[in-house]
């Protein structure tokens, strides 16, 4: 436990000195691999399927609120379906208007939910969304899982049913309609919005126990929901084939969202704030520095009959004493 | 004089009015009904323009069998079950938002609560702090 503890105040230390540069890094890894993942499967304009455009994008994401890289991911969408053909974006369009009205609007700080639904369904870890929220969040997460969800299935539809067998694109209705009726009748949809809501409830249940472990048993739990819920569901709806990666998708959403939150537990609070007010006589730029709880062992290795090691080992010991002199004073 | 105590307190209250603080403090503005009756009005508004999205798409989707009997149709009967379905969507939508807007007012208001504590000690630290000024100022004079 005491090293456990340990490496989550070297990541700690590491995260509050680096924090300025891996905070924006890693919005930019995830929005570019969210933009790939579009023009991966979306990537019928190829105008956009550009790498120097992704970066930009991501780039633009890496410094903006997530709710930037939410409607940059549908505009690309909308743009990739808009070059085959416009009468399916107006039927997106509809649908994401329902889908804000009935479903979105209550929740818009969960924009990010809706975009990781479809973006992680192809590398079969949709499993985790459910499962992290659950943990993270409360239930009214339901609603930004299920739009996902119904998002992932209507960009799927279009993908392979609208766009490849319709043969003529510009006949409204028959487009319409076959689009609508295979996400009306689409079960499997539904029996992901169902399992993946009572794993949200499940998990949330559990951790909200005072219990030892809560949040470990309670991700436990919730995969063991997702896997039975799946199961059930394909014997129902006779699609036996998913089997395996029903089970390995599960559990290794399992292990990703373990370590999510173990590394959400160790760097939550520990965000260096920058903060600034003014009274009567000052200007304030106060840099809030968290505390670290647990003293880092530093490793001494002592070199007998050796005159330059020895000097080596004297600098370095200079260096450690002016480092344990940096953090009192921060902590002052 | 740098006044350690008031730094830490104000660096608080700018981190609050920086994070959470910028909902709250504009909740902070209407009373609770007011929020809630607000929302509610917000919540109708935008599920009877889902509804009629709703119904739109079903009309277009339903297009070649509404027009081959638009003679026969039972027009009251539709009318009654778009209607019903219409409020009991509606009735369930105000009931949860008056539900969920109600409890998200009082946590931020728990939340609001303890910002004004912390507003009423930078006060008194003021206060303090003046009233040293004052004495500082008297002991001058005499002398």
């Amino acid at each position: 436990m005491t090293k456990i503890l340990e490496f989550r105040a070297i990541l700690r230390a590491y995260y509050q000195k680096f924090q300025a540069v891996l905070d924006p890094l890693m919005k930019f890894i995830v929005a570019f691999a969210v933009f790939h993942m579009i023009n991966k499967t979306l990537g019928y304009d190829t105008r956009l399927v550009k790498v120097p455009i992704e970066i930009v994008l991501s780039l633009l994401c890496a410094f903006t609120p997530s709710s930037v890289l939410v409607l940059f991911a549908m505009i690309l969408s909308l743009l990739h379906v808009y070059s085959v053909s416009s009468i399916l974006v107006l039927i997106i369009v509809a649908i994401f208007i329902i889908l804000y009205c009935f479903f979105f609007r209550f929740t818009p700080k969960y924009g990010y939910a809706v975009v990781a639904v479809p973006i992680l369904f192809p590398l079969n870890l949709s499993y985790c969304v459910p499962l992290l929220l659950g943990v993270t969040a409360n239930p009214v997460t339901i609603l930004p899982t299920a739009c996902g969800v119904i998002i992932y299935h209507l960009f799927h539809i279009i993908n392979t049913e609208a766009i490849s067998e319709v043969s003529n694109l510009d006949d409204t209705l028959e487009l319409y309609m076959r689009v609508l009726d295979a996400l009306i009748k689409n079960r499997q949809m539904f029996l992901e919005i169902i399992v993946f809501s009572l794993v949200i409830i499940a998990v949330y249940i559990i951790r909200s126990l005072k219990i030892e472990y809560a949040f470990e048993i309670s991700i436990a739990v919730g995969a063991a929901v997702s896997i039975l819920g799946f199961l059930i569901g394909s014997l129902k709806l006779d699609t036996s084939g998913k089997t395996g990666s029903i089970i390995l998708g599960s559990l290794l959403s399992a292990l990703i969202v373990l370590i999510i939150q173990f590394f959400k537990r160790a760097l939550d609070y520990t965000a260096i704030e920058n903060v600034q007010f003014e009274d009567d006589d000052y200007y304030y730029y106060v840099k809030a520095v968290p505390k670290i709880d647990i003293a880092v062992p530093h490793m001494r290795v002592k070199h007998i009959n050796n005159r330059q090691s020895q000097e080596k080992e004297l600098s370095e010991d200079q260096e450690i004493q002016d480092q344990e002199q940096e953090n009192d004073d921060n902590e002052t | 004089m740098l006044n350690n105590r008031k730094i830490r307190l104000m660096s608080r209250l700018a981190w609050y009015e920086k994070k959470e603080g910028k909902g709250d403090i504009k909740l902070s503005t209407y009373y609770k009904t007011d929020y809630v009756r607000l929302n509610i009005l917000k919540t109708v508004i935008a599920v009877t323009f889902g509804y009629l999205m709703i119904l739109a798409m079903i009309t277009l989707y339903q297009s070649e069998y509404l027009i081959a009997n638009a003679v026969n149709l039972n027009y009251k009967q539709i009318g009654m079950t778009i209607l019903g379905v219409y409020l009991v969507i509606l009735i369930v939508y105000i009931v949860c938002s008056a539900i969920g807007y109600a409890f998200y007012y009082d946590s931020s208001r728990k939340k609001l609560a303890k910002y004004f504590r912390m507003l009423r000690r930078l006060r008194m630290i003021y206060r303090e702090e003046d009233g040293e000024a004052e004495a500082d100022t008297e002991g001058s004079r005499e002398d």
